[in-house]
């Protein structure tokens, strides 16, 4: 085994042990607490995954795993995949809370999730012209 | 972005998760009803999360034993000390009956159980399916109510 490898595997077991730790308090306590507070857990938790992926993406710990082998398995990726279930957790959480109308959720799920497209266009856009 | 504030946020979300999830297991204060069956207590109905916001029992009082019992659990050990009022109603017969009427101040990290008696309709088999009563349980914590009912399936 390369030394290269041995390391990449040791991160890995490194992220997916504190992945665990997430996961298992998520399990424990989560189900405890109000709706509402579930709510703004996993938004919070997806907004620390995904910044969490963002500060990676340049670090020597942000490489892929097992180099070239599995290049998409990467500390950055497995974050932004984790922000991304979160979001989805959290927007499942939302539908299911009973006090709010459902056509408010619809409205307020259709209105996050379309501005969270066009932020990511213009942003794209205005990094494409300065690019230029 | 630069990396020291993506991981500034990054930090202070994750930090203020736990704060928000700690402050909200502060007041949390867990019902639940429980059944005797073979010998051993069994949960039939039970507060789902904290109190204050979501409360809901689950369950049916139908196929219960005739010894039932309430246990209020109080959080977590920096829990502050909790009083609770718990009302078991039977509304069975048209009549409103209180079955179990208790107030108590249950210590932090501490569990209080009030034992009554199921009423007889809880305990007797549906047969041909119909209703054989509901009762309805009411709880107080603190300055907040709620109140839930429970059906004979």
């Amino acid at each position: 085994m390369k030394e290269q490898t041995m390391q990449g595997a040791l991160t890995f077991l490194g992220f997916a042990i504190s992945v665990i730790a997430v996961f298992y308090f998520a399990i424990v306590y989560i189900p405890k607490v109000s709706e509402w507070t579930q709510l703004a857990a996993l938004v919070l938790l997806a907004i620390s995954f995904a910044f969490l992926g963002v500060f990676l993406r340049d670090t020597v710990v942000g490489r892929p795993f097992f180099g070239e082998r599995l290049p998409w398995l990467a500390p950055p990726y497995v974050m932004y995949l984790l922000a991304i279930f979160a979001g989805i957790v959290a927007e499942i959480r939302f539908l299911n809370i009973d006090m709010v109308p459902k056509p408010i959720k619809i409205l307020a799920s259709l209105l996050i999730g379309v501005g969270l497209i066009i932020v990511v266009a213009i942003r794209q856009g205005l990094q494409q012209r300065s690019s230029r | 972005m630069h990396r020291g504030v993506a991981l500034t946020l990054s930090i202070g979300a994750a930090a203020l998760a736990v704060v928000v999830v700690a402050v909200d297991l502060q007041f949390n204060v867990e019902v639940s009803f429980e059944t005797k069956q073979d010998g051993e207590w069994r949960v039939i109905a039970t507060t789902v999360g904290d109190v204050y916001a979501s409360p809901r029992f689950e369950g049916y009082f139908g196929c219960a034993a005739p010894e039932m019992r309430i246990v209020i659990a109080n959080g977590l050990p920096w829990a502050t000390s909790q009083e609770v009022v718990v009302r078991v109603i039977d509304h069975s017969s048209g009549r409103d009956e209180v079955l179990v009427q208790r107030t108590v101040e249950v210590a932090p990290s501490a569990t209080e159980i009030i034992p009554f008696t199921a009423p007889a309709w809880a305990t007797e088999p549906s047969g041909d399916g119909k209703d054989l009563g509901s009762a309805s349980v009411d709880v107080r914590v603190g300055d907040s109510y709620f109140g839930t009912c429970l059906e004979a399936p």
